[in-house]
């Protein structure tokens, strides 16, 4: 064993350790999903997620053919609204017109078909997990 | 009566306020009564706070909807529990109580060191003052409990899956836990503050830290638990930026709790603690400021509040505060005696350390990522589980392992032929069980095995460990009570075994299924199968109840519903999800029944069957045992204390 | 109400500023105001005493490691 300490040697590889299994992570799979507001989503396509709130008309049915049609729009302020096809399980109990959620799914000409939806929930303490 | 409260309020900001004042002049210019002037302050602080909470405790209780807060978080049909856990199930009310328990824990801990740690506690007071200056400013200036209205009739109620035992336990207990840790963070910036960094600082906070980490770690777990029976997604856990804020500073404490040890045998790695303990603090703070600033996108949507800039604010100053304090005091903080050797003990725990922070890190990284990318970017991108699941695996898979090596290896060295010899009977154990595992089918899935295995090496070297240990002292009682912190250690150890084992079975090993099912139609799963019997929709007080009645046959015979229930007030509806505990087959039948029309009898039933899960709970209650053993008064280990803190006493 | 809320109030207030004035009014002159210091002696013992604990315990856990066969002879 040599004189001088093996702690730096010891922390040096440990961090080493970390940032080379971060990197490596980045590499392989570092897809971040883009989440956005229907404002922004026009020039997407592909997977991302959509945060607004669900505006009528409500039709159809998640568990159908034709899936769950409804609207989203910005939460604040005014624009544009993006169609939304879901397909899946039903949406958290607390899906409703008026309700801010989080939509994720692939966008491509001008509408988001949804896979899953997070439903934000009004009060504190109080959440809905994907459905 | 909400002007007295109000008034309570003035009177502890006016109070904390001259404690920070007060006391950072005392200490500064030397001078005695008015550093206990101070310190009165700040025990005066904790009974005026008190009586405010007393006033919106009474006013919660008596439904007096002319206090907004109230009538904003209660109505009159919510029983007296339900009403007082309102206190918590609003901002302003989580305030409170957050000052309440600052003040609370700040007095009582500076009341206990007053004697043995004069020194230290002269410069607490100021810190723990500048802290509650922060809160109780907030409190009075931007989000009042204790606004008034002309009375409404009845109030806006709680919504129904805040109406649950769990809710009524699990957000407190997390208050605990992140206000108790601004107990060893007071005392470290003290130590540093007053020149006195030997250890007198962290023996004085070691049981303080050890509280609230118990309750921080006890308190996520029921939420996890709430999140599974009550919320009904099928999960415990999601990665949500408020879940991940409670584990932050958990894993923060964590680290420190093992790196303290280090400095307490070798009077190394004193930079590191105050690092640490700094940064569980923050990130208790942090937390509190990423849930309340609608800057990240969560399921717990907050309303975007005020506090966040105020919370950013005191993040940041904090922080450049100890910051500022270790970068003075660096010279004081050198290393006494060095690592002598890589594999040793004091070396494993740097491991440890390094693993959780890297852990702790990734997770902050994640949370910050959409915000991170807005700035950057100008659009906002998250990662979801994928990336919190390969780093869980990444870091904790090795933390696992560690946990079952570290006992074994001696302190400061260790040949590598006797880390073998002394690792065989584990060894030897943990392949037997690879072995038995992969014949039983657990070879499906990778994680799940490594983890199995991992937790079969773990057990085997705390039981070898025991064993030893008893025979070198004679007796398993004495054993533990010669050293309660280690003993206590390992029975968390065991927990964190078992939360390995639920955690990687119900995820790796589960599975689930969907089905479209009128009656008479069935849908089976891992051995059940469940059959619809019927679709019923009944009225009772307050709400609608439709369930979907189903008969299972196979691994458990018997029926189970599932539904949801249509409050009336609040209108809001709430997932009741159908669950059996099969305890012979150690596993949850889980049953979710969708959109269940009562009058077509038609319903989409999506069921999982989790094994193992409930070792996650019953964790739960394993780390409070093992908790409890380390938190356990020590009559030596007091005494030792006293001849170490006497000189203090000398004036 | 109100004025019961006010007496209560003025009552907190008054306690609270009694409490804090206290040590002053206890002590209107004080013989030695300065705070109790270690002085290099004590620090220095208080020093050694923290040597001799880790030393006394790290005796202890090599002996126990010894006898729990994690190092050999």
């Amino acid at each position: 064993m040599s004189t001088r300490s093996p702690a730096r040697l010891v922390v040096a590889l440990g961090v080493a350790a970390v940032l080379a299994v971060f990197l490596l992570y980045t590499a392989l799979r570092g897809s971040s999903t883009p989440t956005l507001t229907p404002s922004q989503v026009a020039n997407h396509s592909g997977k991302l997620a959509v945060v607004g709130v669900v505006v009528a008309p409500l039709r159809g049915d998640s568990h159908s053919p034709g899936g769950l049609r409804f609207g989203l729009k910005n939460i604040d302020g005014r624009s544009s609204v993006v169609s939304v096809v879901y397909h899946g399980e039903n949406p958290p109990p607390l899906f409703k017109v008026g309700r801010n959620v989080v939509v994720s799914g692939s966008y491509a000409h001008g509408r988001l078909a949804g896979d899953n939806v997070v439903t934000k929930c009004p009060s504190k303490y109080t959440s809905k997990p994907a459905a | 009566m909400a002007d007295l409260g109000r008034a309570a309020l003035v009177v502890s900001l006016g109070l904390v306020v001259y404690a920070f004042v007060a006391g950072f002049t005392a200490a500064l210019t030397n001078r005695r009564r008015l550093a206990v002037s101070a310190r009165n302050a700040l025990f005066s602080a904790f009974g005026s706070t008190a009586i405010a909470a007393t006033v919106l405790a009474v006013a919660l209780v008596r439904h007096d909807f002319s206090f907004a807060y109230v009538a904003a978080h209660t109505n009159r049909t919510l029983s007296t529990p339900y009403a007082l856990s309102a206190f918590w199930g609003g901002q302003e009310g989580s305030l409170l109580l957050w000052l309440l328990v600052l003040t609370g824990y700040g007095a009582l801990a500076v009341a206990l060191n007053r004697k043995l740690l004069r020194d230290l506690t002269v410069w607490v007071v100021p810190v723990l003052g500048g802290i509650a200056s922060f809160f109780a400013f907030v409190l009075v200036a931007v989000a009042s409990p204790f606004a008034t209205q002309t009375a409404t009739l009845d109030g806006a109620g709680l919504t129904p899956s805040l109406q649950n035992p769990y809710m009524v336990a699990h957000p407190p207990m997390l208050y605990l836990g992140y206000v108790g840790l601004a107990i060893p963070f007071a005392f470290a910036a003290g130590a540093m503050l007053s020149g006195r960094t030997d250890e007198r600082w962290i023996v004085a906070t070691r049981r303080w830290t050890l509280a609230a980490w118990m309750f921080l770690g006890f308190g996520q777990l029921l939420g996890a638990h709430w999140a599974y029976v009550e919320v009904g997604w099928g999960g415990y856990y999601a990665w949500d930026p408020v879940e991940n804020a409670a584990l932050m500073p958990w894993l923060a404490a964590t680290a420190f709790l093992h790196s303290v040890m280090i400095q307490e045998r070798k009077g190394m790695l004193k930079v590191w603690n105050m690092v640490l303990v700094a940064l569980a603090f923050e990130l208790s703070i942090f937390g509190t400021f990423l849930t309340r600033s609608g800057v990240v996108n969560s399921i717990h949507s907050f309303a975007k509040s005020p506090i966040g800039a105020w919370f950013l604010a005191f993040v940041v100053i904090s922080s450049l505060f100890s910051l500022g304090l270790i970068l003075w005091r660096l010279p004081l903080l050198k290393a006494r005696t060095r690592l002598e050797s890589a594999l040793s003990r004091e070396a494993a725990f740097l491991y440890n350390n390094l693993l959780l922070v890297a852990l702790c890190l990734t997770v902050l990284w994640g949370v910050l990522f959409p915000i991170v990318t807005q700035l950057v970017k100008g659009e906002t991108r998250t990662i979801g589980s994928p990336y919190y699941d390969f780093f869980l695996r990444a870091f904790g898979l090795p933390l696992l392992l560690l946990m079952g090596i570290g006992p074994l290896i001696a302190w400061r060295k260790t040949s590598a032929r006797t880390l073998v010899r002394t690792l065989a009977w584990p060894g030897v154990v943990t392949i037997v069980c690879g072995v038995a595992l992969v014949a039983l089918g657990a070879g499906s899935s990778r994680p799940g095995l490594i983890a199995y295995t991992f937790s079969a090496f773990v057990l085997a070297a705390i039981a070898l460990e025991l064993i030893r240990g008893t025979r070198a002292t004679g007796s398993l009682t004495t054993l533990i009570s010669r050293n309660r912190r280690r003993y206590g250690g390992y029975v968390v150890h065991a927990a964190i075994v078992l939360l390995a084992i639920g955690v990687a079975g119900s995820s790796a090993y589960g599975s689930s299924t969907e089905r479209r099912l009128t009656p008479g139609q069935s849908v089976s799963i891992g051995g059940y199968t469940l059959t619809l019997q019927d679709v019923r929709r009944r009225h009772v007080p307050n709400a609608t109840e439709t369930r979907a009645v189903l008969d299972v046959t196979g691994g458990w015979n018997g029926t189970i519903s599932s539904g949801d229930n249509q409050y009336v007030n609040p209108p809001e509806p709430s997932r009741e999800i159908g669950l059996k505990t099969n305890w012979l087959r150690g596993e949850d039948l889980y049953v979710i029944a969708d959109s269940a029309n009562p009058t077509t009898k038609v319903v989409f039933v999506k069921v999982l069957v989790k094994p193992l899960v409930n070792l996650i709970w019953i964790a739960g209650f394993v780390f409070l045992l093992g908790s409890a053993i380390a938190l356990w008064p020590d009559a030596r280990e007091q005494r030792r204390l006293v001849t170490r803190l006497a000189p203090a006493r000398a004036a | 109400m109100t004025w019961l809320a006010l007496v209560l109030g003025v009552g907190v207030a008054a306690g609270a500023v009694l409490l804090v004035a206290w040590p002053f009014l206890r002590e209107p002159v004080a013989a030695d105001d300065r705070l109790d210091a270690l002085s290099p002696e004590e620090e220095r013992r208080l020093q050694l005493v923290e040597e001799r604990d880790r030393v006394l315990a790290a005796l202890k856990e090599l002996e126990f490691d010894h006898r729990t066969g994690k190092i050999g002879d």
